[in-house]
């Protein structure tokens, strides 16, 4: 790693309309070094990588690449002189070959008079895979049957592609599995050995802090400091780097501090030996006051189980039973005081396009009508006394879901059941993209929810979250249960990765 | 400079209630210029005559808009009832098993158009064409086996839907039920949560078929109601009675403010102010001397206008 | 052998639909008693017949593939058939006038609705139902409202006949087919249909890509004012949207082409739609009498059109099931 810059900002700005997203940002990057950007959501750690690598323009402020002033109009133009990214959204395009993905915007490169040579596209792309060791993609085949993770692979060969100086890498490794994420790093080595600097995007704690020689934070639009090797080695790093994200002291109390595994006699609810897709004989018992977890690789079937649980995939055997009633449907689930929070929480768990006490209130309407008249005052002192309770940072309860943060979206997903009083809830991954403040905010909850004899279900694909809330941790791998673990003091994530893989 | 904000956070609703607004104000204050006026007794039924199929139409479709679908069928279904009152109303005498008949193919219709989509996989406007089809198939063997253009009542009396105040006395009720069960029952709410995302809806418990076939219903019923206005203007119906129907209405719930995507943003007087704009300026540009083919090209111009202001997409890709 | 095989069982599923609907047409009509179907001279006609809804068809369809339904092309057609076909007639009959003029102004009014649809960033239905409304309106002001009538013009209507109607279906097929696999803009249009904010990030730009798809379906709207400026009256559109009707009875072959597209691609796929669809109307007009067989016909084609999209939609399940004997799961979202 050199000591020479070769990419900064100049009191770079981002506006969008009131909001602001970056503030007069200095910063610099070196030829040949992994700098990680670290930050809560809404930091602006994505958005000056986005900027520079052509997907927006700034509001104001200046760029500099390789000395000279940097303006790129739009993301290839960038990936052509040097700066490449690869975003956090899946950002292939489907029903199209792999090749034409590869080479999206680029089409010219192989066309004469306007005709494209698919033929030469296909091989260029092929060459292409096989020169990162990609060996089981095939350039000319549709892209769909190709999983999301070759999706992300397909990516990445498309940002390399025009050889950039600087690589960006925004929150990619985690759809990735153990091998893919084994050839991400070594192309970062790769690229670092090459005196090519790469500028990886993540909230991943350890992985910043193995992969990194640098790092920055980000908190509010603002710089607030940097990490250089040695601090980075240093013991206490994570607590400092949580501390700058947040702001504040966050306190040594995050996940549950007690070992009391106890909960009550009666069974909420109960999987009996079910077989659905690719799960197949199943079991669960989920007490009354106890916390569950169901952890694994995302397609260990984890997720696929709380559908289940909830009556949205129809059963080829088994039964899923809540005290005597059987749940066939969600309908069924409902009615019996189960509530479910997906992982798909912008497409399944709210409708971003309503206020959030239209959101809060839809699973009770049912129960809120008197001879099918629903009381506008009733909804809104409803909604109202959630948004208290959760302490839902908004204007009113008719204020629009997608203006607030991922955080408070994620309230208003809890809000529903906590309304509507159920008694078990099943969460798929109840903190994902929730900053580490409001992440505290829930592991409280959750917890005070054990307490009062909830029962919870809780599937996440972040092992510390599992280890440190449930009493019960089971492990899936390939659709079946791998080990199932009790909540203990001396429990290590590297005990458990092992069943996992 | 506070003023200014206040138009932009209004636009919406200034591009929607600015259209009526504007369009009466105009209307009330130029044609005395000209010696005509728009509030007199024959002018404003004339004007309840124009809006009031339209009017009981729209409202209805509300339901259906709001769940993100379009219906094309609605014109053929206005033609078909119409023939069904008017035939069995000279067999019997008697309006009444015309409109019972009526109802039941409504309902067995709004069943269909509301179950196929998601029962069978296919996207809703294909039962709604393909009902377009075959109505309009049967309308046109019916008219061709009687031998005659159009038929009309001989016996039953139907004076009273020629009635501006009964037609003002239907609106209004038709208004106020269908205003109530959309916005004060979980019909009409969930109706919303289907078109806003039908996803989240499954998954806080709404039964998706039930919800959609009673929307439907709704729509159905006020279909038979305007009907009857339809045939009840002129005692007759022929071939081509409602055609193109569906299109007044899209029309008019677009002018109205209504987004075709539906969802949380759906409102029942958007129906009533969207076909109230329409008819206005049908009878009000008249008044104004303008001749009746430059009418249509003003209509067209102004529904540019107004979806300017009230539809456009400020930020990010195109919309679709 | 295998990759013989692929293509014979391409080709077989690609023509089977038409097939099979003449030759039950041909059994029907003959058992009718009508001799007719399947003559030489019908399939004159029916060529005729099927070009006015292939060129339709493709101008809806190019906009179509790229999730946009466009009410605007019937108010286009008919302004361009009414403006070209008077201004031909009063300049000796000109065959290039008609046809030049023909396409400059679906090519205008083609390119008039997407300034509209790029800068009022409206929603395309929305979008193209004003400038409907608006040529509509515009049709009944030029030349009195009285349209164009152009059933006794036999100078003109020689591209309506066979066989100088090949003429403009050799050229609107090449034109579609150009479009769709080999021009960087028909790729590019894939790519924003299927994901358009990745490729909008990447860089496509969107706004060249609408005006040139925009221009490609003004040219084939032009080709298609040519047949149907010359297949009979056309009157100013006096009831707003009344074009819109008959311009999405031009729809069925777009679905049509879309289901056979993995084996055929949608250009011929298209073709072959309203090969179809023409053969059925033909038949069924033959069988029973001219009024009744146009009210028949309509009913079939509406239980067609719907037992194709179950089919298309639920028959991936059904082969699946013949063939494994397992019932696949079905989604209900």
């Amino acid at each position: 790693m050199s000591e020479k810059v070769i990419f900064r900002t100049e009191e770079l700005c981002k506006n969008y309309g009131p909001t602001i997203a970056l503030k007069n940002v200095d910063i610099e990057i070196r030829q040949g070094e992994i700098r990680g950007l670290v930050g809560e959501n809404g930091s602006g750690k994505s958005t000056i990588m986005s900027i520079a690598s052509g997907m927006q323009k700034q509001s104001n402020g200046r760029m500099y690449f390789k000395d000279k002033e940097w303006n790129p109009d739009s993301m290839i133009e960038a990936a052509k002189e040097g700066i490449a990214m690869i975003l956090q959204e899946a950002n292939i395009i489907p029903h199209v070959s792999v090749a034409e993905n590869i080479f999206a915007g680029r089409e010219k490169e192989f066309s004469k008079f306007g005709i494209i040579n698919v033929k030469k596209m296909n091989k260029a792309a092929n060459a292409l895979l096989r020169s990162y060791q990609i060996d089981h993609i095939d350039a000319s085949v549709n892209i769909d049957r190709y999983s999301f993770e070759d999706g992300k692979l397909i990516e990445i060969v498309r940002a390399m592609s025009e050889n950039p100086e600087i690589l960006v890498v925004d929150e990619t490794t985690t759809a990735l599995s153990l091998e893919g994420r084994k050839i991400l790093y070594r192309l970062i080595r790769e690229m670092a050995n090459c005196q090519k600097s790469v500028v990886l995007i993540s909230h991943d704690m350890e992985e910043i802090i193995e992969q990194c020689d640098a790092l920055t934070v980000l908190r509010d639009g603002d710089i607030i400091g940097h990490l250089d090797q040695k601090e980075i080695a240093s013991v206490s790093v994570e607590k400092k780097i949580r501390y700058m994200m947040v702001g504040r002291e966050i306190g040594d109390k995050y996940y549950r501090e007690d070992y009391d595994v106890s909960h009550q006699e009666e069974v909420a609810l109960e999987l009996k030996n079910v077989s659905s897709g690719s799960i197949k004989d199943f079991s669960l018992k989920l007490h009354k006051g106890q916390i569950i977890g169901i952890g694994g690789l995302s397609g260990s079937g984890m997720h696929q189980i709380g559908r289940i649980a909830y009556g949205l995939e129809p059963l080829e055997h088994g039964s899923v039973q809540s005290g005597a009633v059987e749940i066939k449907t969600c309908l069924n689930a409902i009615e019996n005081g189960i509530g479910y929070i997906s992982k798909n929480r912008d497409t399944e768990a709210l409708i971003l396009e309503g206020s959030i006490k239209d959101n809060i209130c839809l699973p009770l309407l049912n129960s809120m009508e008197e001879a099918t008249f629903i009381s506008p005052r009733k909804e809104k002192s409803m909604s109202n006394r959630e948004i208290e309770s959760f302490s839902i940072k908004c204007n009113s309860s008719q204020q629009w879901v997608n203006t607030l943060s991922g955080g408070n979206k994620q309230k208003v997903s809890f809000a529903k059941w906590t309304a509507k009083g159920s008694d078990i809830i099943i969460m798929d991954s109840p903190t994902r993209g929730v900053d580490i403040g409001v992440k505290q905010a829930m592991y409280q909850l959750i917890e005070k929810m054990k307490e009062e004899g909830k029962a919870i279900l809780m599937i996440s694909e972040e092992l510390s979250e599992l280890i440190g809330m449930s009493d019960e941790l089971i492990i899936m791998k390939k659709f079946k249960v791998s080990k199932v673990f009790q909540r203990s003091p001396d429990l290590k994530e590297t005990d458990i990765i092992e069943y996992m893989i | 400079m506070k003023s200014n904000e206040m138009i932009k956070q209004n636009k919406q609703k200034i591009g929607i209630y600015g259209g009526l607004v504007t369009c009466l104000i105009i209307f009330t204050v130029l044609p005395p210029l000209r010696g005509q006026s728009l509030w007199t007794v024959s002018k404003l039924s004339t004007l309840m005559s124009d809006v009031i199929v339209l009017a009981l139409l729209s409202i209805g479709a509300v339901f259906i808009y709001s769940l993100g679908n379009i219906d094309i069928s609605v014109g053929k279904q206005v033609g078909i009832y119409s023939t069904i009152i008017v035939a069995l109303g000279n067999t019997t005498d008697s309006l009444l098993p015309g409109i019972l008949l009526c109802i039941v193919i409504a309902l067995v219709i709004a069943v269909i158009n509301g179950s196929a989509g998601d029962l069978l996989n296919i996207h809703p406007i294909i039962s709604s064409l393909v009902f377009m089809m075959v109505l309009g198939g049967v309308s046109s063997i019916t008219y061709t086996q009687l031998g005659t253009r159009n038929i009309s009542l001989r016996t039953v009396d139907y004076s009273i839907f020629k009635n501006p105040l009964f037609m003002f006395l239907v609106l209004v009720i038709e208004f106020i039920v269908i205003g109530y069960f959309f916005n004060y029952t979980k019909f009409g709410k969930y109706a919303k949560a289907i078109g806003a995302n039908q996803q989240v809806a499954k998954q806080c418990g709404i039964h998706i078929i039930k919800y959609k076939i009673i929307s439907y219903i709704f729509f159905a019923i006020t279909i038979v109601t305007a009907s009857l206005f339809q045939m009840g203007y002129t005692g007759s119906a022929s071939d081509s009675t409602g055609t193109g129907f569906e299109m007044n209405v899209m029309v008019a719930l677009i002018l109205g403010g209504m987004p075709l995507s539906g969802g949380m943003k759906s409102k029942v007087i958007y129906a009533l102010i969207g076909s109230l704009t329409y008819s206005l300026l049908n009878i009000g540009l008249p008044l104004l001397g303008v001749e009746p083919n430059q009418v249509f090209i003003i209509k067209a111009i102004i529904f540019l206008i107004v979806v300017l202001l009230t539809s456009r997409k400020k930020y990010g890709v195109l919309p679709r | 052998m295998e990759r013989i095989m692929n293509i014979f069982k391409r080709v077989m599923a690609s023509i089977a639909l038409p097939l099979v609907m003449f030759l039950v047409m041909l059994w029907a009509t003959h058992a009718a008693g009508k001799t007719y179907y399947g003559t030489w001279p019908m399939w004159r006609t029916l060529i005729i017949s099927c070009t006015a809804m292939i060129t339709t068809a493709f101008g809806i369809g190019i906009q179509f593939k790229s999730g946009r339904f466009d009410f605007s092309g019937g108010g286009i057609m008919l302004m361009a058939a009414i403006i070209a076909g008077r201004v031909a007639e009063a300049n000796n009959n000109s065959m290039l006038i008609f046809v030049g003029l023909s396409l400059l102004v679906c090519i205008s009014l083609s390119l008039l609705v997407a300034t509209v649809y790029v800068f009022g960033r409206l929603p395309i239905i929305i979008a193209t139902i004003g400038m409907a409304l608006f040529f509509e309106s515009l049709t009944t002001l030029i030349y009195d409202g009285e349209g164009i009538n152009l059933v006794a013009n036999l100078a003109l209507k020689k591209v309506g006949t066979y066989p100088t109607v090949l003429i403009p279906l050799f050229f609107s097929i090449a034109i579609y087919g150009f479009y769709s696999r080999f021009t960087v803009v028909g790729k590019q249009a894939v790519l924003l249909t299927n994901n358009q904010q990745a490729s909008v990030n990447i860089g496509i730009d969107e706004k060249k890509n609408v005006f040139i798809t925009y221009l490609y379906s003004g040219i084939l709207y032009g080709i298609a004012t040519t047949i149907f400026a010359s297949a009979g009256i056309q009157k100013a559109a006096f009831t707003s949207m009344s074009t819109v009707g008959s311009l999405f009875s031009n729809i069925l072959p777009v679905f049509i082409g879309l289901m056979l597209v993995a084996y055929c691609g949608d250009t011929i796929g298209i073709v072959l739609g309203s090969l179809t669809l023409s053969l059925m109307s033909f038949g069924l007009s033959a069988i029973f009498s001219a009024e009744m067989g146009s009210s028949i016909s309509i009913i079939i084609t509406g239980l067609f059109i719907f037992g194709i999209n179950v089919f298309s939609a639920q028959g991936k399940h059904l082969l699946e099931y013949l063939k494994t004997g397992i019932l696949k799961r079905r989604q209900v979202d």
